[in-house]
């Protein structure tokens, strides 16, 4: 720890003054528990997450992407956080550099700069960070310097962040970015950043922008994409097997109080639950869970090493594993000796996720998320949660000492109408009639209501997203309807929603956008605090760019999208199909355990689910 | 295992390098991971989710360093205090030393409801002149009966006398390194808290001392006490009716 502070090249010297005067110094000291040790000389890493500390060091990617990187023979990973704006300015004033944490030397000298995209209001952050880093936002403008790779969810539609990346790893980093890292070291002296930067581009799984050109039509519209032919004309998502992969082994431990402040453990990646909504179902197909005896070992070995007193078994859908019943069985034995809480994130609606979620933690609350309130709304959606099983999940809930219920929904969803809407509070006001039917006092409901964002590679994205004068009129009708005693209702900001739609099916033409946006100041947009949409309104007027086109047209069928060369599983013709299936309410059943729907990532990917256990 | 059994682990802590910009939850959370780490046999409480159960000594502002950090650790049967000591320190980062321990028996009460009086020695960067200008404005802060300072806060601007609550105050030069030591006992802990800080910048405005030398103070809690008839004695001192005592 001191010897990496008093490293050649370290500013911990200048940084150090600037502590008593921010906002939580021990965000920016690094030398946390089980925090890497770095070694001077050694081939130099910084992977960065485009928010402050408490989120970012909370996030499992980066977690496993440093600590494979870091087993790596001469490699040291370090992490950067956005500063905060205190800190931001401080930096500005005294003209210092973006700084690693695990050493405090300037990001800017390393060799792979590693940015995580979790989201598009994290975009301006991004932008924030390469500048901060002292290097020139634009890749086109970059002769030297680390080489700026962007990974994690965000890939799944780069293209708005394409002028600013030399390289993406699409899907799974544990092995590609591994790989680039090993070939950058390799030829790291040997050859030139942009010969570094193509060899690099022909890995399986990285992404270089520029080797595909866009035209357009007169329209707007994408007339073609074309590759320019370099060797990497497949750009496929990468895929692991968990079992291959147990990390973190070695979970950091943060000084502060983390958003998601436990140990947390994957026990699968993927879901072929099939929700037309969600990108994630979609994207990270298929299913590749984690052997039991595995996640206790895991789970076992972290609480040691860290002292957490709670483990979050992360997934997509966490009873959906086939073997919850035997590990959460065998945990429940291991973490009372320990003192150790287990909570189960995502949990499906009905009796059996709460029978397992209540065994392990019988009071507090338990969040449900049916996303619409009718019965057709939902096939719509391919999430048929029966009216019956909800009632059952709800009781079976407040009987094992749930106090507060929250429930998340969706507005502005395809084919949704008022009534749709307006059956969200006769729902809770039926779930809470049912509980007092039995005898129950019924618990507090915290209603979430968000606004529905179309997303790239998921059957709606064919779909117009809702004006905001729509959503408005929507919100203000739930607001009235819920102003009762015992229902909290909270939404999020339907402006940011409108960013977020923006970018999320935007084309490179909006790299210019995010960056007029982020030289006008835009940064955490995700934070109500920071966020203003009229900065976004302006830069998309300065620049020429219509914000009804990206969001409120319905694409045509055969509409060429900016996502369509990155392939992450699902065809184009299958989600085309689910879109159809969709606005006729017909459901698609979980080919998980009964026939394969042909949707193609299986066969794109040459894997298949890799279940451990047998159907629950 | 049950929070009736109110054997103690008592231990005493520093705070130093650069830890001391923890903050005082930061620096508890830090210390209560480590002894959970370090498999203490401790209690905890809660009927749905357990919490350890411990009782700490006053927050140290972020930024100063410290040699008396104490904790109760509730545990549920003896533990030799050294073997204790020699765990926790295993799991303890660089910066938090344990210096001592003592396991405590019915009888005491915990630290958080002993403390009331700290021993802070404030440290800065002060030519002679400056010095002789401290040990006056010293002389006439311990001959006055208020001395008020105002305490800025997110929603309240308070003027406050804390001469009440300063029970020794003194300077001294250390002329091979130019620098001045005020040491000063303070009320802190269950009768009140007087802000070191708020002491120091009180004497420097009234010297008028230079941006430059009020950059240079540095805070140190040197010892925390129980005052008992005017006699400070310290918490790893306090006597329990217990046969681990001691």
């Amino acid at each position: 720890m001191a010897s990496s502070r008093s490293m050649a090249g370290s500013l911990w010297d200048q940084i150090e003054p600037l502590l008593l005067r921010v906002e939580r110094p021990s965000r920016y000291l690094g030398c946390e528990w089980n925090a890497p040790k770095v070694k001077e000389g050694d081939f130099r890493v910084v992977v960065a997450y485009p928010d402050i500390y408490e989120v970012g060091v909370s996030n499992l990617g980066l977690a496993i992407i440093q600590e494979v990187v870091n087993l790596l023979d001469g490699v040291s990973c370090e992490r950067v956080f956005s500063p905060s704006t205190d800190m931001e300015e401080e930096l500005r004033k005294e003209k210092i550099p973006l700084f690693s944490l695990e050493s405090h030397r300037p990001v800017g000298s390393c060799d792979i700069f590693g940015i995580s995209i979790p989201h598009e209001l994290t975009y301006t952050n991004i932008l924030n960070l390469i500048y901060l880093a002292n290097l020139p936002v634009r890749a086109s403008e970059r002769e030297d310097g680390p080489i700026i790779v962007g990974g994690g969810y965000g890939t799944v539609n780069p293209e708005p962040l394409a002028d600013f990346f030399d390289l993406f790893v699409l899907g799974e980093a544990e092995e590609s970015f591994a790989e680039l890292v090993e070939l950058v070291k390799a030829l790291k002296g040997k050859k030139g950043r942009q010969e570094i930067i193509e060899e690099a581009s022909k890995i399986p799984g990285i992404y270089r922008p520029i080797d595909f050109e866009f035209s357009y039509l007169e329209d707007g519209r994408i007339a073609a994409v074309r590759f320019r032919g370099g060797e990497n004309a497949s750009l496929k998502k990468r895929l692991v097997d968990l079992d291959k992969h147990l990390r973190p082994s070695r979970p950091i431990v943060p000084f502060c109080e983390a958003v998601h402040d436990r140990l947390n453990v994957e026990i699968f990646r993927g879901c072929t639950r099939g929700c037309r909504f969600c990108q994630a179902g979609m994207v990270y197909r298929p299913v590749r869970e984690r052997s039991a005896h595995l996640v206790e070992r895991m789970i076992q070995e972290a609480l040691q090493i860290t002292g957490y007193d709670e483990v979050s078994l992360c997934s997509l859908s966490s009873t959906d594993y086939t073997e919850i019943k035997r590990v959460v069985s065998d945990l429940k034995n291991i973490c009372k000796r320990m003192q150790v809480n287990i909570t189960l994130p995502s949990l499906r609606m009905d009796g059996f996720s709460v029978e397992i979620a209540s065994g392990l933690n019988a009071a507090g609350s338990i969040t449900f998320a049916p996303e619409a309130a009718t019965e057709r709304l939902r096939r719509v959606l391919n999430k048929p949660i029966g009216e019956a099983e909800m009632i059952e999940a709800v009781v079976k809930a407040v009987r094992h000492g749930k106090r507060r219920i929250k429930l998340y929904f969706m507005i502005g969803l395809p084919t949704e109408t008022d009534k749709d809407v307006s059956e969200i509070p006769k729902l809770i006001f039926r779930l809470r009639d049912a509980i007092r039917a039995e005898g129950l006092a019924p618990p507090a409901f915290n209603i979430s209501v968000s606004s529905f964002v179309p997303k790239a590679h998921t059957p709606f994205q064919w779909c117009a997203q809702e004006t905001l004068a729509s959503l408005e009129g929507k919100q203000r009708m739930l607001r009235s309807a819920l102003q009762v005693r015992g229902v909290n209702l909270s939404w999020h900001d339907r402006y940011m929603s409108t960013v977020e739609g923006l970018l999320s099916r935007g084309d490179r033409r909006l790299g210019r956008v995010i960056e007029t946006a982020w030289r006008k100041g835009a940064k955490f947009d995700s934070w109500s605090e920071h966020f203003r949409f009229s900065v976004w309104e302006e830069s998309c007027l300065e620049n020429g760019v219509d914000i009804e086109f990206y969001l409120h047209r319905e694409r045509d069928p055969d509409e060429i999208f900016p996502w369509d060369h990155l392939h992450f599983g699902p065809s184009k013709d299958f989600l085309f199909r689910e879109y159809r299936r969709a606005l006729s309410s017909e459901l698609t059943v979980d080919c998980r355990f009964g026939d394969c729907y042909g949707c193609g990532a299986c066969e794109n990917n040459k894997k298949s689910h890799l279940l451990k256990g047998e159907r629950i | 295992m049950t929070a009736g059994e109110a054997l103690k682990l008592r231990v005493q802590l520093s705070k130093e390098g650069v830890l001391r910009y923890l903050s005082h939850t930061e620096y508890w959370r830090t210390v209560m991971m480590a002894a959970k780490r370090s498999g203490l046999p401790l209690v905890y409480t809660g009927k749905y989710r357990s919490r350890m159960k411990i009782s700490y000594s006053p927050p140290l502002p972020i930024g100063f360093t410290s040699e008396c950090e104490l904790i109760d650790f509730f545990i549920s049967h003896y533990i030799s205090p050294a073997e204790a000591q020699r765990t926790l320190q295993l799991n303890l980062p660089e910066g938090i030393t344990v210096l001592r321990s003592k396991v405590i028996g019915s009888g005491s009460a915990p630290v958080g409801r002993l403390i009331d009086t700290a021993l802070y020695i404030a440290t800065m960067k002060c030519g002679h002149a400056l010095a002789k200008d401290l040990v006056s404005a010293v002389n006439d802060f311990l001959n006055s009966t208020e001395v008020y300072v105002r305490r800025v806060q997110p929603r309240s601007v308070r003027d406050i006398n804390i001469r009440g609550g300063v029970h020794r105050l003194e300077v001294a030069e250390a002329k091979s390194v130019k620098e001045c030591l005020l040491t000063m006992v303070v009320d802190d802990g269950t009768r009140g808290t007087i802000k070191p800080r708020e002491v120091v910048d009180y004497l420097l405005g009234v010297v008028k001392a230079d941006p430059d030398v009020i950059e240079t103070v540095r805070i140190h809690r040197k010892a925390l006490f129980q005052m008992r008839g005017g006699r400070l004695i310290s918490p790893m001192e306090v006597r329990a009716r217990s046969r681990w005592g001691g």
